[in-house]
């Protein structure tokens, strides 16, 4: 009789190990699986991130091939330059003129374009006044990721070039 | 026998919480390399190759107050020309080119949290005569393809290179 009790105990500690070591394997694998869920959210907010990056560089390219801006000679356009003149007149048209900018909306889609203006000079050293050549927000505002490119700043009748940014910002 | 079936649960149980303990470091390795992995974006490799050298390109045929453009302000210093560009902050023109130079990188590149290093240099000159302009950046640091302007200066040509040197 103590031999079968002593038996029938040993078993249920056997049986009792069998089951903690269950327990803990499969508690490895819950921890392993939650790991992984938030491993792959991880990925697809960096991979959403990514292609509004691209998005942003798509549109900033738009500028490198803007004859409507850029300086030219002889219809040659010069990079990582901007006629002074033609902003102004680019700008006034923005305004006055709703065909233009609803033609310039649907090719830009919603982004901003601003155009600063800076004098290193020891003696100076400021900045101008913005000026806020295209905007089109969306109706909700999520934010916006901005590029920015040094340029010159051409003023064609007294020949000077000035410092200059230029700053893309797409709405996210 | 007794004592031979005790060690050997007792191993059993050493084995389980070995396993335990490695999935744990490997874990821990796995989210730390994860979280130190600093990724160059598609922005960072789009815009650095070529804001070294736009910059240099808009900087060097930029106007300055005393009606010279920054390019033939660093031909005047090499030349040792000290009348046209003194004014009230400068006394000659290696000075003023160095404040233009410094003020144009400080108010853009500075302002957007790149690092940098500008040098002017001459022949085979190792220090040149305009100052060099570095934030957190020199020739060991992890850089982007940096910039070079060539300014002609008989017999040989003034080169200025712009490094943009990652976090």
């Amino acid at each position: 009789m103590k031999t079968i009790s002593k038996k029938n105990k040993k078993a249920q500690l056997q049986i009792m190990e069998n089951v903690f070591v269950l327990i803990i394997i499969f508690i490895i694998l819950i921890i392993a699986f939650v790991f992984a869920i938030g491993m792959q959210r991880s990925a697809q907010k960096d991979k959403l991130d990514e292609l509004r990056e691209i998005e942003l560089i798509k549109k900033s390219q738009i500028l490198n091939f803007f004859p409507e801006l850029q300086c030219s000679d002889n219809n040659n356009l010069e990079p990582d330059c901007y006629d002074i003149y033609k902003i102004m007149s680019f700008k006034e048209k923005m305004e006055e003129d709703d065909a233009f900018l609803r033609y310039y909306k649907f090719l830009f889609g919603n982004i901003k374009i601003t155009i600063h203006r800076y004098d290193p000079s020891p003696n100076t050293q400021n900045w101008f006044d913005p000026v806020l050549l295209f905007d089109n927000p969306k109706s909700e505002d999520l934010g916006i990721k901005i590029v920015r490119f040094p340029i010159l700043l051409r003023n064609v009748i007294e020949e000077k070039d000035y410092f200059g940014v230029i700053e893309v910002g797409v709405y996210e | 026998m007794r004592l031979l079936k005790k060690r050997k649960a007792q191993t059993e149980v050493l084995g389980v919480a070995i396993i335990v303990i490695m999935l744990v470091i490997g874990g821990v390795i796995m989210i730390r390399a994860r979280l130190n992995k600093a990724d160059e974006t598609q922005l960072d490799s789009y815009e650095d190759p070529e804001l070294a050298q736009s910059f240099l390109n808009v900087m060097m045929k930029t106007k300055t107050d005393i009606n010279l453009i920054v390019q033939d302000i660093i031909q005047e210093c090499y030349a040792d020309r000290m009348d046209i560009c003194r004014t009230g902050n400068t006394a000659d023109c290696c000075d003023y080119a160095y404040l233009v130079m410094k003020n144009s990188l400080q108010e853009t590149l500075g302002e957007w949290s790149k690092n940098y290093q500008l040098t002017v240099r001459k022949g085979g000159e190792t220090k040149g005569k305009i100052q060099d302009i570095s934030v957190n950046c020199d020739e060991n640091s992890e850089q982007g393809q940096p910039g070079t302007y060539g300014i002609p200066f008989s017999p040989s040509t003034i080169i200025v290179t712009l490094r943009i040197c990652k976090d």
